[in-house]
C-alpha cells in the first residue's frame, strides 16, 4: 500500500507552486492591487475553479503571505501597504496567524484546518466540492463522447475494411480484435495487414508502421502542455487513446476558454467511444468477410474524415501555406521507402511553418518600433 | 515471426511513440517550437490526404474520380462545418462517378 505521504506530496507541491505563481501574477478575474490581498471567499472560489482543495490552497497562500510580511519587517520597510496586509490577515485568517512551515506534507490533516471551515467541522469544503467536480468530470466525459461520435461513425467503415483484409489474409477474428486492442491505430493496422498479404517480412512491417505512426509523437508533443499537470497514471492511460481524431478534438477543446481542470475527461470519453467503435467495426468486417464488394470504397471514408478535419483545422494563412507545402512535398517524395517521404514532408513543413512564424513576428514588431521613435 | 509477437511489437512501438512527450513532466519544449506545434494538425492531415486523393493504385494512373469526390467533400466541409455531411457527400459522389464509369 502506498503511504499517505507518497500520495499527498505531489499534490502539496503542486499547490505551493501554483500559489507562488498566483501571488506573483494575481488571480485572473480580480485585479489584485499590491496593497490588497483577496478575501477568503475569493480565494476559495478561485481554488475551486482551478481544481485545488480550497483549504489547502488558502493555507499555502497565507503561509507565503506571512513569509513575505516577515521579510518586509526585517528590512524595516513596514509602510502603509504592509499594515493593510496585516489587517487583511487579522480579519480573515486570525487562526492562522502563526507561520506554518511549507514542508508540512499532509496539510489536510493539520489541526488548524478545522478553524478555517465555517462551523468548525474542517470537512465542509471537501464534502461540498466532491459532487460538483464529479459532475464536471462527467459533463466533460459525455461532451467528449458526443464530439467524437460523428468521427467514430466515419472511421467505422474504414475499420470494417481492415476486418475484411484480415479475413483475406487468413487471420481469425481474434487476431483482428487483438490487433485493434493492442495497436489501436487504424492506418498502421491496415498497412500491416496489407504488407502481411503481400508477404513482407516482419521487421519491414514494424519499420513501415513505426515511421507511419511517428506522427503520433507530434500529437503527443502538441497535447503535452495541456496534460502536464496530470498524474502519471492519467498520462499513461490517455497516451493509449491518442489517435489522430482524439488528439485533434482534445487539442481543439483545450484551446477553448473556460476552466480546463477536468478536460482530460473529455479526451477519455472521446477515446473510449472511438475504441468501442473500432472494435465493433473490426469484428464486423472480419465476420462479414467477402460479403462486402470492393467497389463500395468503404476505406475512402477515412480519407473523407481527414479531409473534413483538415479543412476545419485551416485557420490562418500560415497553416494553409504549411498544409499545401506538406501535401505537395509528400506527393513529390512518394517514391521513398518505408513512408519516409511522409515523415520528411511533415518535418520540413513544420520547419518552414516555424520560419513563417518568426517572419510574421518580425513584421509585427516593426510598426511598434516606428511609432516609438 | 509469429503473428502475436508481431502484434505485440507493433503495439509497443505505437504506444512508445504516443507516450514519448507525455512521460516527462518537466520536459518543456522551447516556446518557438511549442508555438509551431499548432501547425501539426493541418500539416499531418494534408500529408495523409494528398496521396490518398492524387495517387492511384499501382499500375493505375491519376484517380480522377477520387480527386473529384475529395474536392466535393472539401467544399461541403466549408459549407456545413461538420464531418458527417462531408463523408456522406464524398462517398455518394464517388459512387455516382463509378456508376457513370468516369
Amino acid at each position: 500500500m502506498l503511504s499517505w505521504s507518497v500520495l499527498c506530496k505531489p499534490t502539496t507541491e503542486r499547490i505551493w507552486n501554483r500559489v507562488r505563481r498566483d501571488r506573483e501574477t494575481g488571480i485572473p478575474g480580480r485585479l489584485m492591487a499590491l496593497t490588497e490581498e483577496p478575501t477568503r471567499e475569493e480565494l476559495e472560489t478561485w481554488a475551486i475553479q482551478i481544481g485545488f482543495d480550497p483549504v489547502r490552497y488558502i493555507m499555502a497562500w497565507v503561509c507565503l503571505a506571512e513569509e513575505e510580511w516577515a521579510k518586509a519587517n526585517i528590512s524595516g520597510t513596514q509602510n502603509q501597504a504592509e499594515a493593510s496586509r496585516k489587517d487583511w490577515a487579522m480579519t480573515h485568517f486570525a487562526p492562522l496567524r502563526t507561520p506554518i512551515r511549507p514542508s508540512i506534507e499532509s496539510a489536510g490533516e493539520h489541526p488548524r484546518f478545522s478553524l478555517l471551515a465555517p462551523g468548525g467541522s474542517g470537512k465542509l469544503p471537501n464534502q461540498e466540492l466532491r459532487p460538483k467536480s464529479c459532475r464536471a468530470a462527467l459533463r466533460e466525459l459525455l461532451g467528449g463522447s458526443q464530439a467524437v461520435a460523428p468521427l467514430a461513425l466515419s472511421i467505422m467503415p474504414f475499420m470494417v475494411t481492415f476486418g475484411l483484409l484480415t479475413r483475406a489474409a487468413g487471420l481469425s477474428i481474434w487476431i483482428a480484435l487483438g490487433m485493434t486492442m493492442v495497436i489501436f491505430a487504424g492506418s498502421a493496422q491496415l498497412l500491416a495487414v496489407q504488407m502481411l498479404l503481400g508477404g513482407a517480412p516482419g521487421a519491414l512491417i514494424v519499420a513501415a508502421s513505426g515511421t507511419m505512426n511517428l506522427r503520433h509523437t507530434l500529437w503527443s508533443a502538441s497535447i503535452a502542455p495541456h496534460l502536464r499537470h496530470l498524474s502519471l497514471l492519467w498520462r499513461l492511460l490517455l497516451a493509449y487513446f491518442l489517435t489522430d481524431e482524439v488528439a485533434l478534438l482534445s487539442i481543439r477543446h483545450y484551446e477553448q476558454s473556460g476552466c480546463r481542470k477536468k478536460r482530460h475527461w473529455f479526451m477519455l470519453g472521446a477515446g473510449l467511444v472511438e475504441w468501442v467503435a473500432a472494435q465493433v467495426s473490426a469484428a464486423l468486417g472480419s465476420l462479414l468477410g467477402t460479403q462486402i464488394p470492393a467497389n463500395w470504397h468503404l476505406d475512402f471514408t477515412a480519407t473523407l474524415t481527414f479531409i473534413a478535419l483538415l479543412v476545419l483545422a485551416l485557420k490562418d494563412r500560415t497553416s494553409i501555406l504549411a498544409a499545401c507545402l506538406a501535401g505537395a512535398m509528400v506527393l513529390l517524395a512518394g517514391g521513398l521507402p518505408l513512408r519516409l517521404g511522409f515523415l520528411g514532408a511533415v518535418l520540413f513543413s513544420l520547419l518552414v511553418g516555424m520560419a513563417l512564424d518568426a517572419r510574421a513576428a518580425h513584421h509585427q514588431e516593426e510598426p511598434i518600433c516606428r511609432s516609438g521613435s | 515471426m509469429p503473428i502475436w509477437f508481431l502484434i505485440g511489437v507493433l503495439g509497443v512501438t505505437t504506444y512508445g511513440e504516443r507516450i514519448l512527450f507525455l512521460l516527462g513532466k518537466r520536459w518543456v519544449l522551447p516556446s518557438r517550437i511549442e508555438k509551431a506545434l499548432r501547425l501539426v494538425p493541418p500539416i499531418v492531415l494534408a500529408a495523409i490526404v494528398a496521396p490518398a486523393l492524387f495517387v492511384g493504385a499501382p499500375g493505375v494512373g491519376f484517380p480522377l474520380h477520387v480527386a473529384i469526390a475529395g474536392a466535393v467533400a472539401a467544399v461541403v466541409t466549408l459549407w456545413r462545418k461538420q464531418v458527417l455531411p462531408t463523408v456522406m457527400s464524398g462517398l455518394v459522389v464517388l459512387w455516382l462517378l463509378d456508376w457513370i464509369k468516369l
